[in-house]
């Protein structure tokens, strides 16, 4: 078990080191790695803004319930009654006429409008407040409180976060996608790394296969390469992720402070940079795996 | 050498490589453990080949090859590394590592089967030692002398000097091709291998030389160890009184 621990200790100094005596290679190989992986990272963290913004806004997802203004004050209990018990409803509030033409009042220049009227024009309306967020909530419910008796037209406010989330769901998409290929383009990296340093390997390998190394003993090594490539290639990459949105924030701030608000773009969480550095890591791993397997397999056939 | 269960075992051995060149035709043969012996031949008769059967490094194409009583040709490939354990190879063209020291070169096959490091570098020099001591016989340095206590340390250095264990860090590079050769056997034997197989050790070396690697051999047979020498250097044979199997295109004399 020592020996074991040992030998794998040994395998980590020796692969460090032969990383280190070709720094210019290994620069760039990490670079290639943490410019691919930066991609979908970063784009991965910027749809991450929109997401909390998109959460934050339909949080009280709502809908405006105008009643027709012939109701009479019991249908109106009533239909307050159908919209406090319909599933999906977290708060309803009554606005009356009365107090929606005092509000309006309110509105500058709206005043010398609503006095040239002969009457209110504005209808009893209610505020319904909805649970989730789902838009397919909002949906049913908009259908379900349209064919209420006395209610005139009901209006959904969340049409354009719904526009929102169809946006980040092919934002979404998009990123699957982008890390798919771009992973796919990590493992082949590590995968061509990994077999020029097992052909100017190749004696050493011959060897230790003729003096009893196992398939283990001639992987370890590779797998560490691999491995330390799809690191540090992951560290690459955040460092590109977390420069690229501060330069980001600073722009932004400047554009923020001329609307007079304080959007910022969120840094991504200390989970989701171990997750990324992480998947750098089994993906060059994977690489690696690939390359040792096949130059193993064409060995032993020969 | 009756009675005793063969440590090497050929029955109707073929071997035929992929575009029907055939290396070797029907060949019976056993060895017992601890004998040594020559196998001997043209170049191109097949001793490579019967060699490379016998590590598990080419696999037979007819007949069975048993070696510690296990039948190579049933042998699972996870199997191979743990076979070739047992067996002290050492190759044509020697196969050293030219980026690594002389004590690496000989540390490898101890590293290679997971022994711990102190372990592995105490016989690694005692293998470097072997090599060194043995030839020592011819140059005996070891003259000057006061108390017991001074001789021994002064014989330690002079078996240090004569041997390759001074010369543990050098790259491989630096040694003359006698003591290449000497080095790739100290990488054969520091796994203390029951049984030695060597292909064409002597090729290339004068004849002083030779003799050396020949003498050592014999020490390590001396010791219990089974040796299967390769050789067409008929002259090296009949310094010694050893069994020898002659292959003749692929067939046994």
């Amino acid at each position: 078990m020592r020996a074991w621990l040992q030998h794998h200790g040994l395998s980590l100094a020796q692969t460090l080191a032969r990383l280190a005596r070709s720094p210019f290679a290994t620069t760039l190989n990490v670079l290639a790695i943490g410019v691919a992986l930066a991609l979908p990272f970063g784009v991965y963290c910027v749809l991450g803004n929109f997401e909390s913004l998109s959460r934050n806004a339909s949080v009280d997802p709502q809908l405006s319930v105008f009643l027709a203004r012939d109701a009479a004050k019991a249908e109106i209990a009533a239909v307050e009654a159908q919209l406090k018990g319909a599933r999906g409803v977290s708060a309803v509030r009554f606005v009356s006429r009365d107090t929606a033409l005092v509000e309006l009042n309110r509105v500058a220049g709206m005043k010398e409008v609503i006095t040239s009227l002969p009457q209110n024009p504005l209808p009893d309306a209610f505020v319904v407040t909805l649970s989730g967020s789902d838009p397919a909530l909002a949906d049913r419910l908009e259908l379900e409180f349209k064919s209420l008796p006395k209610v005139a037209h009901v209006q959904a406010d969340s049409a354009w976060v719904r526009r929102l989330d169809a946006l980040l769901r092919l934002g979404r998409t998009a990123v699957s996608l982008l890390s798919a290929l771009l992973g796919l383009a990590l493992v082949a990296v590590t995968f061509n790394t990994i077999r020029l340093q097992i052909l100017t390997q190749r004696d050493e390998i011959e060897l230790c296969r003729l003096i009893g190394a196992t398939h283990a003993y001639i992987r370890r090594p590779f797998f560490y390469l691999g491995s330390l490539l799809g690191l540090f290639g992951g560290i690459a990459a955040l460092a590109i992720v977390l420069s690229g949105l501060t330069i980001l924030n600073r722009d932004l701030a400047d554009l923020a402070y001329l609307y007079g608000s304080n959007i910022r773009l969120r840094f991504p969480t200390s989970n989701e940079m171990i997750s990324a550095l992480a998947a750098a890591v089994a993906l060059g791993w994977l690489g690696a795996y690939l390359s040792v397997s096949r130059h193993l397999l064409e060995a032993d056939r020969d | 050498m009756t009675g005793g269960v063969p440590i090497i075992s050929l029955r109707q051995v073929s071997k035929r490589y992929p575009g029907g060149f055939e290396a070797l035709r029907l060949v019976s043969f056993t060895v017992e453990p601890g004998e040594m012996l020559f196998l001997t031949g043209h170049s191109g008769a097949g001793k490579t080949t019967l060699l490379k059967l016998i590590a598990a490094i080419e696999r037979a194409n007819g007949g069975a090859v048993l070696v510690n009583g296990q039948n190579l040709s049933a042998l699972r490939p996870a199997a191979i590394p743990y076979l070739r354990r047992n067996l002290g190879l050492v190759f044509q063209g020697q196969k050293l590592l030219f980026d690594r020291s002389v004590f690496d070169n000989v540390m490898l096959p101890l590293v290679v089967t997971g022994q711990p490091y102190r372990e592995a570098a105490r016989r690694a020099r005692a293998a470097l030692d072997k090599v060194g001591l043995l030839q020592r016989e011819k140059a005996n340095p070891v003259t000057l002398s006061g108390g017991e206590q001074q001789r021994l340390c002064v014989a330690r250095a002079a078996l240090d000097k004569v041997g390759l264990l001074q010369r543990e860090k050098a790259n491989p590079v630096t040694l003359s091709g006698g003591e290449q050769q000497r080095l790739c056997v100290a990488r054969a034997v520091v796994n203390r291998p029951a049984i030695l197989l060597a292909d064409e050790p002597t090729a290339s070396l004068d004849v002083a030389y030779a003799d050396e690697i020949m003498e050592m051999f014999s020490a390590f047979n001396q010791v219990g160890v089974t040796v299967l020498v390769a050789t067409h250097d008929r002259q090296l044979i009949g310094k010694y009184r050893k069994r020898v199997l002659t292959l003749d295109h692929g067939k046994l004399q």
